[in-house]
């Protein structure tokens, strides 16, 4: 590779150090002592980590545990305010994540910082010069195609060169994220939330390329919030819990209990939600052969107070069944009822009217008005329910109903007039489940309403997601975790490249069995 | 509400009562209440203010006299009347996340229209009404190029911005029309008691756009379709409908400024209102720098028409060059939106 940086140690000697449970390496990425204090709030209150040579090192904590902070410091991105860096036994000071990126540390982002609209070719040579033909300024694109071929073929085979990166799966474009890191050089990875959009399948395949990447002699910092992931993948946990390391230990001394109890400083009683009885009630959704870009034929019927969990891997149609439950996208074919009576749902606005919710999948791109206030925003889906005429807001009904919200779901703010891009994920997600619940939904569409959210608010979600079947909502849930889908449905469908295959009685089936239908048909 | 039978979470302390969703603990809901901004937000949040004052003190220093007469100030006032029609319109539209570049030349337009209207014989108030008509039809053009057809802001409303100006050139073979009925002449030149008249229209368009914007649900919606349309989309907001509003009324306050204009000058020339459509964006990102997390508001933005206008006299009065005098404005832009920008990033 005709990459200009400096060689570096760590994958000139690859094969030898630490593959499984062979001993650690050097030292090759040390903080000490690191404190950070924001505005209110000591993100950092001396932290130590050490990361070796060869070793993929787990780091977990509760949103606002200070995860993001310190891998900001690692990479330059802030500067601490007190504390150092060492890097291969030497004090360093990194000025810009470009810095650190020069001595081989590597972020790849949850929000992956790729373009989408370029090649995955073209997305390993950003930041690099791209090869030249000979004493000419023209690109040498064979040779670029040469080189991007040969790093992509080291993490997998099948990730297409000449397609704009934004048209690749998620999975795929990880993994680009990550052949970018090592184009660049990098000994040290810090991976975060990298399985946030990945099915199953894929968290697989990412799993045995980060173990190979291991057996190279690199370094990886695995931050998730899923913690089976960690106690899988990782050979040392370290644990964040209020700007402070709780725990830095071996896997093999940790289990998901103690994770969480390290996490939250709490005994949890189960790792995942309990059951409740089944619902019985009267039909409130009728699904009738509908049709969509994807979904193919889809029939089922929602009880009132039943809550019905969606599986299905990421392209079989989930998202796209419940924006048209709730009127973000119009059937090809296909009939809705509410109530026994049908129901034509030509926007959100008549959906919501109708009393059908959506808590759509993206926090940030689809939910938050980011620059709005917490009032603000829980508001926005009911203005009317405390406006004159429809028109005039009266403040302080709207005060009032928000608060009233705020404290029953426990949102954490300064205020209500706090920004809400000031919150965090957790609260910001309960912040809009408060909005549809300014009136209560008699449908309530969920995609995956606990992504990105620590593990006490998860827990909360999830009584609040009971709480309000109990009361009568009928909640329709499409979601990637196990755990929750099993949890917390009655039922569970499965859908798979658009068609229903199957429709399964939560408490009599196990995540086997599930993983088993939702692949079903698939060759890889 | 029930709990229920087995709450499995890992129970926080406080989580003890029956009563399902949790009781609010004491701390938290009081710090509900006497919740503020921290201080250094403050001092950004006030900058641009604080420069306003300063803009006047300086003048007010150099040439007490002149500048802090009361015949000054009310002088300052009826020249930006116009100035803050248009910004009052275009608040709106930027709020709602696009931009109107028609504005200008909607109003020359507007002005011309009236202008031929009365001359032939229309009275007042029907051709003020008809014009303002005009204006909503024109808004209501760019509003469903953009909303509803899919075109970016910038590209429809710099296209009819040219074809408006067209229109107007074309229509008076770009001479000035005069010979204005006097009862229509009252809307420019009038007083009601000491203050001009299009001062007054001025503090309504004003007022009226920030009673809107800030007390209504329409505001509301506005302001969630600018923040994140899709977000907007999903929470039951007419995204499309909204925007087109908005133009709408951008375009009756374009005609309205026009038609004040014309009575004003006593007479509609094609390229009268052309000035106007930069200021009120100038004057529109001052006021983006002093409220909300640099949203655009009405209060901020009558702070910058009165930037503009205060500059623009005081200089005048220390019979400073006047291409130098556009000079200065453009530094003071700059100025107040980096210093505004720094201290957000210090945050």
């Amino acid at each position: 590779m005709v990459v200009g940086q400096k060689g570096n140690p760590a994958v000139s000697q690859v094969t030898q150090a630490g593959c499984g449970q062979a001993e650690p390496g050097d030292v090759v990425l040390e903080a000490r002592r690191l404190v950070k204090q924001f505005p209110g709030l000591r993100a950092l209150d001396g932290v130590d980590l050490q990361l070796r040579r060869g070793e993929i090192q787990g780091l977990v904590g509760q949103n606002g545990a200070g995860k993001s902070t310190l891998i900001k410091i690692l990479t330059g991105a802030l500067a601490p305010d007190a504390g150092t860096i060492w890097r291969n036994g030497r004090p360093v000071r990194y000025r810009s994540p470009a810095e650190a990126a020069a001595d081989g540390i590597a972020v790849v982002h949850q929000e992956l910082s790729l373009v989408p609209a370029l090649t995955a070719a073209e997305n390993l040579f950003l930041g690099r010069p791209y090869p030249r033909r000979a004493r000419s300024p023209l690109i040498d694109w064979s040779a670029l195609r040469h080189e991007a071929r040969e790093v992509l073929a080291r993490l997998h085979p099948g990730i297409p060169l000449d397609v704009p990166v934004g048209r690749l799966s998620p999975a795929l474009q990880t993994l680009v994220a990550i052949a970018r890191a090592l184009a660049l050089q990098a000994s040290v990875l810090i991976l975060d939330e990298p399985t946030a959009s990945l099915t199953d399948q894929e968290v697989r395949h990412l799993f045995s390329v980060l173990s190979q990447l291991r057996c190279q002699g690199h370094s990886i910092l695995y931050v998730s919030h899923r913690l089976r992931e960690i106690l899988e993948l990782c050979d040392r946990v370290t644990v964040l819990r209020d700007g402070r390391v709780v725990a830095s230990l071996p896997t093999s001394q940790l289990d998901g209990p103690e994770l969480v109890r390290l996490m939250t400083g709490r005994q949890p009683d189960a790792s995942r939600p309990a059951r409740r009885r089944p619902a019985a009630g009267s039909p409130v959704l009728e699904v009738q052969g509908l049709c969509g870009h994807r979904l193919n034929g889809v029939s089922f019927t929602v009880l009132r107070g039943e809550i019905v969990g969606i599986a299905g891997l990421t392209g079989s149609g989930r998202s796209e069944l419940l924006r048209l439950l709730a009127g973000a996208q119009r059937p090809r074919v296909g009939r809705i009822l509410l109530d026994g009576r049908p129901a034509v749902l030509r926007s959100p606005q008549i959906a919501l009217r109708l009393g059908v919710a959506m808590v759509p999948e993206e926090r940030r791109a689809q939910a938050l008005i980011p620059a709005a206030s917490l009032k603000e925003n829980i508001s926005l889906a009911h203005l009317d329910a405390h406006a004159l005429a429809g028109w005039v807001v009266r403040a302080r009904a709207e005060e009032r109903a928000v608060r009233s919200l705020v404290t029953q779901l426990r949102i954490r703010a300064a205020h209500l007039d706090q920004p809400v891009s000031q919150l965090s994920g957790g609260n910001q997600q309960k912040a809009v489940f408060a909005r549809f619940l300014v009136r209560p939904p008699k449908v309530l569409l969920l995609d995956e309403p606990t992504r990105g959210v620590d593990v006490a608010t998860k827990f909360q979600i999830y009584d609040i997601i009971r709480d309000l079947a109990d009361q009568g909502t009928a909640v329709v849930m499409a979601s990637s975790e196990f755990d929750e889908l099993l949890g917390l449905s009655d039922r569970i469908l499965v859908l798979h490249e658009g068609a229903l295959m199957a429709s399964v009685d939560a408490r009599a089936t196990t995540e086997e069995h599930l993983s088993a239908l939702m692949y079903r048909r698939r060759s890889t | 509400m029930t709990t229920p039978p087995a709450p499995s979470a890992p129970a926080a302390p406080d989580q003890t009562t029956a009563d399902g969703w949790l009781p609010p603990s004491g701390l938290q809901s009081a710090a509900l209440h006497g919740g503020r901004w921290p201080a250094g937000l403050r001092v950004a949040r006030y900058g641009t203010f604080l420069g306003f004052v300063g803009i006047v003190a300086l003048f007010s220093v150099l040439r007490p006299d002149a500048f802090l007469s009361p015949a000054n100030l009310r002088n300052v006032l009826e020249q930006v009347a116009i100035l803050g029609i248009v910004t009052a319109t275009m608040t709106i539209v930027m709020v709602a996340g696009d931009f109107d570049l028609s504005l200008g030349s909607l109003a020359s337009l507007a002005g011309v229209v009236a202008a031929t209207l009365l001359l032939s014989g229309v009275p007042s108030p029907a051709a003020v009404l008809m014009t303002l008509g005009l204006g909503a039809a024109a808004g209501a053009l760019n509003g469903i190029l953009v909303a509803y057809l899919g075109l970016s802001a910038f590209v429809t409303t710099l296209a009819t911005m040219t074809a408006f100006r067209g229109l107007a050139l074309w229509y008076t073979d770009g001479a000035t029309l005069f010979g204005l009925p006097e009862g229509f002449l009252a809307l420019g030149q009038g007083r009601i008691g000491a203050v001009p008249v299009p001062v007054l229209v001025m503090a309504g368009a004003l007022l009226l756009s920030w009673a809107v914007l800030t007390h209504t649900t329409t505001g509301r919606r506005w302001y969630a379709v600018g923040g994140n349309p899709e977000a907007a989309f999903l929470s039951g907001v007419n995204v499309r409908k909204m925007r087109l509003a908005a133009f709408v009324i951008s375009g009756v306050g374009a005609a309205l400024a026009g038609v004040v204009l014309t009575s004003r000058l006593a007479s509609a020339h094609p390229l009268a209102g052309e000035p106007f459509m930069l200021a009120s964006i100038a004057a529109v990102f001052l006021g983006m720098t002093m409220f909300k997390e640099g949203q655009p508001n009405v209060a901020g933005s009558t702070v910058g028409v009165l930037i503009l206008g205060v500059l623009s006299n005081g200089l005048n009065i220390l019979q400073v060059n006047t291409y130098i005098q556009d000079v200065l404005t453009g530094l003071i832009i700059v100025g107040a939106v980096l210093v505004s920008r720094l201290a957000g990033q210090r945050r």
